[in-house]
């Protein structure tokens, strides 16, 4: 069996421990209820997340660079947003 | 956090941050529950598209059992069985590969 998944679901059933999935290509595709259905116990992005953000700057940087555009820069997170998040324990 | 995401902030490729060794496998245990992590993830390749043999899988696995176990603090560890992702392996062979991490003590993990 390739990839997949029911893979993931045949590797839950086959072994003992907790079984952690890692969300990121075609399992984005999924949803959390998905994961517990199969009895998936943890999701976690591994690198997913952070190349989502490297997406954002490397495209608004192509067009800045390139076109010298910045209307990427429109859609950009309040500040005070990302310091509330920081200020969380 | 990301080993790809920690690099990104070095200015380094994925895979440049690395532990090889069984020791530094369990350096990288004490020094993630040192700052305050509550668990890692090791994805047993050398580089980003190269799986371990079998024993330093195993081994690292172990080498990081052993330094979970001896913190004074809950840790979670996860062996994550990336060969499915680079394509070295099937899911059967994933699901021995995990059954040997088990063995060794620990959470499964697995990306496919």
């Amino acid at each position: 069996m390739t990839k997949s998944f029911a893979g993931l679901s045949q590797i839950v059933a086959q072994t003992d421990k907790p079984v952690n999935a890692l969300v990121a290509g075609d399992y984005a595709s999924y949803d959390r209820a998905d994961f517990t259905k199969i009895g998936v116990a943890r999701l976690s992005l591994g690198s997913a997340l952070a190349r989502t953000m490297h997406r954002v700057i490397h495209d608004a940087a192509t067009v800045m660079f390139g076109a010298g555009e910045f209307s990427a820069l429109g859609d950009d997170i309040d500040g005070g947003i990302a310091d509330a998040l920081l200020a969380k324990d | 956090m990301s080993s790809a995401a920690h690099a990104f902030t070095l200015g380094s490729p994925d895979g440049k941050v690395d532990r090889d060794t069984l020791d530094g496998t369990a350096e990288a245990v004490r020094v993630a529950a040192e700052v305050g992590l509550q668990g890692i993830a090791d994805d047993l390749l050398q580089g980003t598209q190269t799986v371990y043999d079998l024993d330093l899988a195993v081994g690292k696995i172990r080498a990081a059992t052993e330094a979970a176990r001896a913190l004074p603090c809950d840790f979670v560890l996860m062996a994550r069985a990336d060969g499915i992702m680079v394509d070295t392996y099937d899911i059967n062979e994933a699901i021995g590969l995990l059954k040997a991490f088990s063995a060794a003590g620990q959470i499964v993990f697995t990306r496919l």
